[in-house]
Order: C-alpha cells, then sequence, then structure tokens
C-alpha cells in the first residue's frame, strides 16, 4: 500500500520513520549508558561506605560487644541522617566466621546467631558464593536471579578475620533515580521530535511538490490539447527542474507537431475538395455549354409559341445559374495576360465603395506596392472577396482595413476587421465550399480566395480575436 | 516552664559572677551519673547543675559514665564525691558508701523491675518462656537488669549461664528497651522507672515493647555518698535535693526528671536488693 502513496506522503513518512529510530536508538543507548554508570558509581560509593563501616566495626567485635555494633550498623540506615543519601541500603548483617548472623539492622528479619541460609533461598545462594569466594577485599555481588546487589566486606583486625559485613541495596532502590533521568532524556528526545518531526514533513512535502505537478501535468497530456496546458514547474537547474524543462520543451514540441498536423490534414482535405470539385464543375461546364447553345440555336431557328418561349427561358435561366455557380468553382490560373498595378488596387476600392457607404463602414486604405508579377484577376478577386467579408462583417460605425506591401520577394495582404470575432468551431471549416459565415451569399468566397492563394504557393491565415478578425495572404512573387 | 528555668538559670549565672571569689576557693562537688535515669536528657542536667550550685554555693560537676562499676571505682577512690547509682552495687558496698537521698517515685522511694519483649511478640508469659532466645542484660551491676532475671532463674532452678542462647550487655535501661523494640534481643529486665520515662519522651520505642510482668518493690537507685565526703556537704546536697519538690524552681526538674522529689532513703529497703546478692554469690562474675 505504501508503495502506492504519493510522494508528497511517501517521502515525510520515510523521513519521520528515520528520525524516530534515530531519536529512539540515541535515546536508549544514553539511557543504558547512564543506568551503567549509575550502577557503578552507586555500588564504588557502597564499597567505600562499607570498607569504613567493617574498619569501625573491629573494636566491638573484639570485644562481643553486640549493642554497640548493632548502633554501628544501624547508623547508615537511620533516616533521619541518611535522608541526603540517593542510595539507601536495605540492610546491613554482620557475619561470624561461621557465615551465622552475628547481628543484622533488622533482627526480626536477621535474629541472631541464626544460619544466613536460614533466612531465605536468595541469603542461602548468597552464603553458598561467600563460602566459595571468600574474598579479602571488599566486593560487590551482583548474583543472578536476586532482588539485591550485595556488598561485602571483610572486618580484619592485625590480619585475623573476625567476620564479613554485608550491605544489601534493593535493585529497584536504582529505580527512582534511572526513572528521574530516563524521563528526562525522554522528554529531550520529544522536544527535537516535536522540531524536527514537522520540519521533516515540510521539507519532504517541498521535496516532493515538483515531482508531484509534473506528473499531475504529464497526466493531462492526451486528455487536453497541449495549448491548454498551463503547468506551473519547478523551475531550478536540479534533476527535478531539468525534468521540468524537458517537459516543457516537449510539450511545445507536441503542440508544433500537432499544428502541423492538423494544418496538413485541412489542407490536404481543402485540396481533394478543390480537385473533386473542380472535376465536377469540369464534367458539368461541358454538357451546359452545349445545353445553352442548343437553347440559342433553337429559339434563333425553332418556331416557339408563347408557352415554349416561356419554357426555354426558364430552361436558360436555370442553366445560366448553373454556369454561373459552376464557373465560380471553376479557378484557373491561366497564364498571366497582365500584372497587378496599383491601378488595381484603386479599382478594387472604387468597386467596394458603394457598399462600404450602404452599411456605414469607415475603411482603412494602405497599399505600398508599384506592379506586382502576380496575375492581377485572381489578385483582385481575392480582395474583392476578402473586403465584401470584412464590410458584412462589422456593424455600421465598424472599422475594416487593408494593407498591402511585400517583403522579401513576398506579396502581404492583409484584410481586417473589427467586427464580431469568428466562432472557434467555424475556424477549422473557413476555407470549406458553402460554409456560410453570413446569411446571404454562395458560401465560396473564402473557398474561392483559398484555392487561388493555393495555386499561386502561397498561403492564408485567418486570426480572430475580440479586438480584430484578420486575413493574412502570403504569395511569393514569380520572378 | 523551660523559659523559666532558664531565665532563672540567668539569675543563678549572675549569682555565681558575684561570689566568684568565694567560688574559687571552694572546690568543685563532683557527682557521678549512670544510666539509672535518660542520661540522654542533657538539658535536666544542665538546669539541676545550675540550681545545686545556686542552692548549695559550690561549683558542681556531673560525670556521665555507661557502667556502674566505673562509677562505683571511682567514688571509692575518692575521684568522686557523690553518685546516683544502682541499689546493687550501693548494697555491695554500704559499708564504705552512705546514703546521701532517694528519689521518691509515685510517692515512694522504690521502683519495679519490669521483664519486657518486643511488641510482637503475644505468648511470652514469664522470664521462663525465653528459654534458648537473645537477653540483654542492661549492666553486669544492675539489680532490674541484671540481678533480678538471674535471681529468678535461680529461684527457678535454672542455670542463668546456659539458659540463653545468647545475652549481651547493652549498657543502660534505655539501650536494652531499644534492643527489645528493635528484635535484637528476645527480652530484658529494665528498670520499670526508665521504661516510664520512656513512655513520656520515647513512646515510638516504648510502643514497640511489651510489658510482660512486673516485679515486686525495691529501694530506688539511690544517691550516695563517697568515703571521704565531709558531713557538712553530704548534709548540704542531702537538704538542698529533699527540698527540691517545695521549690517552685526545682519542679521543672524534678517533673523532668519523671519524679516526685528526693527522700532521706532507709538502708533497710536495699535488704531485698542484698538478699538476691547473696543468693547469687557464686554466679556473680558471669555477666
Amino acid at each position: 500500500m505504501i508503495h502506492d502513496l504519493s510522494f508528497r506522503y511517501k517521502i515525510p513518512i520515510r523521513g519521520t520513520v528515520l528520525i524516530l529510530i534515530t531519536s529512539f536508538a540515541v535515546t536508549a543507548a544514553l539511557i543504558f549508558r547512564s543506568y551503567d554508570d549509575l550502577k557503578q558509581d552507586l555500588l564504588s560509593n557502597a564499597e567505600g561506605v562499607g570498607q569504613v563501616l567493617a574498619h569501625s566495626l573491629v573494636p566491638p567485635l573484639l570485644k562481643d560487644d553486640i549493642w554497640h555494633t548493632f548502633k554501628l550498623i544501624r547508623t547508615p540506615l537511620d533516616t533521619k541522617l541518611t535522608r541526603q543519601m540517593s542510595f539507601q541500603a536495605d540492610s546491613i548483617i554482620v557475619l561470624n566466621n561461621k557465615s551465622d548472623i552475628y547481628v543484622a539492622s533488622d533482627p526480626f528479619r536477621f535474629p541472631i546467631l541464626t544460619p544466613l541460609t536460614n533466612v531465605s533461598p536468595e541469603y542461602k545462594r548468597l552464603q553458598q558464593y561467600l563460602k566459595n569466594h571468600l574474598s579479602q577485599n571488599s566486593e560487590v555481588l551482583d548474583l543472578p536471579a536476586t532482588d539485591s546487589l550485595y556488598v561485602t566486606s571483610p572486618i580484619i583486625s592485625d590480619d585475623v578475620r573476625l567476620g564479613t559485613l554485608v550491605t544489601s541495596y534493593l535493585r529497584a532502590s536504582f529505580t527512582p533515580r534511572f526513572t528521574r533521568f530516563a524521563s528526562r532524556a525522554l522528554f529531550a528526545t520529544i522536544i527535537t521530535l516535536i522540531i524536527l518531526v514537522p520540519l521533516s514533513w515540510y521539507w519532504g512535502v517541498r521535496m516532493a511538490e515538483p515531482l508531484v505537478k509534473l506528473a499531475g501535468c504529464m497526466k493531462r497530456i492526451g486528455q487536453e490539447n497541449p495549448s491548454q496546458l498551463h503547468c506551473e514547474l519547478y523551475e531550478s537547474k536540479d534533476e527535478i527542474g531539468q525534468l521540468g524543462t524537458c517537459f516543457r520543451e516537449t510539450i511545445i514540441e507536441l503542440q508544433i507537431k500537432q499544428d502541423l498536423e492538423k494544418q496538413v490534414i485541412a489542407t490536404e482535405r481543402l485540396a481533394a475538395v478543390g480537385r473533386l470539385t473542380a472535376s465536377i464543375a469540369h464534367e458539368i461546364n461541358n454538357p451546359l455549354g452545349g445545353m445553352l447553345n442548343t437553347i440559342n440555336t433553337y429559339r434563333r431557328y425553332g418556331q416557339l409559341d408563347t408557352m415554349g418561349e416561356k419554357t426555354v427561358s426558364l430552361l436558360e435561366r436555370g442553366l445560366l445559374q448553373i454556369q454561373d455557380t459552376v464557373s465560380t468553382l471553376l479557378i484557373e490560373t491561366k497564364p498571366i495576360s497582365r500584372h497587378f498595378e496599383l491601378a488595381d488596387a484603386d479599382d478594387v476600392r472604387t468597386l467596394i465603395t458603394p457598399e462600404i457607404q450602404r452599411n456605414g463602414v469607415s475603411l482603412e486604405w494602405s497599399i505600398e506596392i508599384e506592379t506586382l508579377s502576380l496575375p492581377a484577376t485572381l489578385i483582385r478577386q481575392i480582395m474583392i472577396n476578402l473586403l465584401l467579408n470584412a464590410i458584412n462583417a462589422v456593424p455600421s460605425g465598424g472599422v475594416i482595413g487593408c494593407h498591402i506591401a511585400t517583403n522579401q520577394g513576398v506579396l502581404m495582404l492583409s484584410v481586417y476587421n473589427n467586427g464580431i470575432p469568428i466562432p472557434q468551431e467555424k475556424m477549422s471549416h473557413l476555407f470549406e465550399p458553402f460554409v456560410h459565415y453570413h446569411t446571404d451569399g454562395n458560401g465560396l468566397g473564402l473557398w474561392v480566395c483559398y484555392q487561388i492563394v493555393s495555386q499561386l504557393s502561397g498561403s492564408i491565415e485567418v486570426t480572430s480575436d475580440k479586438k480584430e478578425t484578420r486575413f493574412t495572404v502570403t504569395i511569393p512573387l514569380s520572378t | 516552664m523551660s523559659t523559666l528555668t532558664r531565665r532563672q538559670f540567668l539569675h543563678f549565672i549572675v549569682a555565681i559572677g558575684i561570689s566568684s571569689k568565694l567560688r574559687a576557693e571552694n572546690k568543685p562537688i563532683r557527682i557521678g551519673i549512670t544510666p539509672v535515669f535518660l542520661t540522654e536528657l542533657t538539658s535536666v542536667l544542665r538546669d539541676w547543675k545550675a540550681y545545686l550550685e545556686f542552692k548549695i554555693g559550690q561549683p558542681i560537676v556531673f560525670v556521665q559514665r555507661d557502667t556502674y562499676r566505673g562509677i562505683v571505682n571511682n567514688l571509692l577512690t575518692e575521684r568522686l564525691d557523690f553518685a546516683w547509682i544502682c541499689g546493687y552495687p550501693y548494697t555491695a558496698h554500704r559499708q564504705k558508701l552512705r546514703l546521701t537521698a532517694v528519689p521518691i517515685y509515685k510517692g515512694k522511694p522504690l521502683y519495679q523491675a519490669y521483664l519486657i519483649v518486643p511488641k510482637r511478640d503475644t505468648s511470652t508469659r514469664s522470664i521462663l518462656d525465653l528459654k534458648g532466645h537473645v537477653f540483654a542484660y542492661t549492666d553486669p551491676d544492675s539489680n532490674s537488669g541484671f540481678l533480678v532475671p538471674k535471681y529468678q532463674l535461680l529461684m527457678a532452678n535454672q542455670d542463668p549461664n546456659t539458659f540463653f542462647r545468647k545475652t549481651f550487655i547493652s549498657a543502660g535501661h534505655h539501650n536494652a528497651i531499644e534492643a527489645v523494640s528493635t528484635g535484637l534481643a528476645n527480652g530484658a529486665y529494665v528498670d520499670g522507672y526508665v521504661w516510664d520515662s520512656m513512655t513520656r519522651f520515647r513512646p515510638d520505642i516504648t510502643d514497640q515493647t511489651r510489658v510482660v510482668s512486673k516485679s515486686s518493690s525495691f529501694g530506688f537507685p539511690p544517691i550516695v555518698a563517697g568515703p571521704s565526703v565531709s558531713p557538712e556537704i553530704l548534709h548540704r546536697l542531702q537538704n538542698t535535693l529533699k527540698n527540691m519538690h517545695e521549690d517552685p524552681s526545682a519542679l521543672s526538674i524534678l517533673n523532668r526528671l519523671n519524679i516526685d522529689g528526693f527522700g532521706a532513703g532507709q538502708p533497710s529497703d536495699y535488704e531485698t536488693i542484698n538478699k538476691m546478692a547473696a543468693a547469687l554469690g557464686n554466679l556473680r562474675n558471669d555477666p
């Protein structure tokens, strides 16, 4: 499950786990170390106390003075005197050389002259140990499975052993000091954790964020148009930053590729439609010419009554309409009869002036050319078609414009208006035949323009937004 | 009450200052003190000393020892003038010692010996139940703490030297009481007056003991004069002590000593002790 978790959580969780393990390991090591130190300190202290006490027990033992021996061994246990001592002995026993109790601090538990073995199983173990390891020095006995630690000190007078002093310390009496230390260590650890864990979360989340964003962005590829993909990616020169840069470049390339593909498809479709239309127009045009000739001949030589005249006229009008449409579809670049001149532009302006006036539109006119090595008829047709469309696209009081210039052997002709923008869904079908941009018109204007421009090896582009709609025609000048 | 005493004590000091010339000529009276009472009451001794110095007009020196024998030896060798000792050493040396004063306790110059055991021992009914146990003797020269138990065992046809598993000397009745209270000793005979006094001053110790039985009455430990003391000094001290219970300024001292006052005492009060000592004669040297 953690395997599938987002890096947003995975990195902080791993950081936190590491911090927890480290802090607890360090704390535990410290605690165990200090427990050991504490024990050693206290025991060496206890050993010293035992030695001193054993030494002062010599005179009363020599006199067999039980009372004074008792008073002496009770002193270290007097809570009034030893309240300040952190490590309080549990009991103190003086053993004679037969390991019988000579006197003990707690006579009820350790009656006089009782063998140590009779006190309890634990003391029996102690007695057995003492029997086998009778030391001439003070020593600390840490016997396994005992509740107490024992400090034994020999009571020696002039090389004669009088007995053994046994001081027992409950293991549990370490506990308060140990607990105090452990709770302090734990407190410090918790404080550290309170600081480190949020910090690790913050860093972890920060580290994961660029990756998460990148992943989110990448997921959107294929679902959304690359041009619509606005990703705020992490800017840096580290690996994630590099990844982001690569990703952005990929997106741009992808967009270019997609645009290119779309363009190719559109061009191919238009070319196919153009070819189809042209061949259909040809097929229609040939019999059409025959039919019109026949009607002419029939009218000239035939006997027509009123009814017949009416019918023939009707046929002729229908056929002429067909011919009009078909001829519009039949665009042929004939050998240049004449080059486009400045006068042609002026003619176009004159031609559209009545339309402009009727619609109450103002015109911006900017022609920066002399003679162009392009067929005048075709360029005129492009201009007229685009300008008429523009006039129709703007409401009364709108502005249209025409700008013609040449740049590095290319004609740049643009026609623009500030009318209502072309809807997005119409943009891709703009140059197809019978696409009606307006209720009036035959829907062939832009198609014709496109066909002309295509045949002249140029291109036509359209941009449309709230401010203006602009058609830009680019045609290389023939040399 | 102790404030009053302190103020009086200051008066005594002033008085002593005035009579310093006189005092310089006077030899101090040396009085030996033994554990027949609670010798730990240092403030009582200080006030008593000041009182006696004021009344007698002579410096007083209290000499404290833990054993009767040390004090009695010093008394006999004239290193001490007087001593407050047990009736047993008094009877032993009564040819050389003179009875000076005897405390009046509960209206009589008498006291009893108590057999005590640890409180948790609820079965012991007499000293005979303590056979094979650990027994504490207060002092080999004590009547109540030594003579009485040995005599009782003797009367019961027991050998006091083997009756107990272990015996030891506690040097003082209060120590014996403490030894029994802690369980160090399974039993002890102690001065009833000391035990009663301790119930007032150290109930934490006496509460851990149980009085099994009380002996018949004996002459209270007396204050005796050594061989060299002049009759004049003896009478002066005797009168001072005998009049203490009538002197309001001395009442606090008597109260803290837990006695009613002092009387002249009769040597015959110690006859019982003498008889017991005689009966034990040949055991005398076994502590």
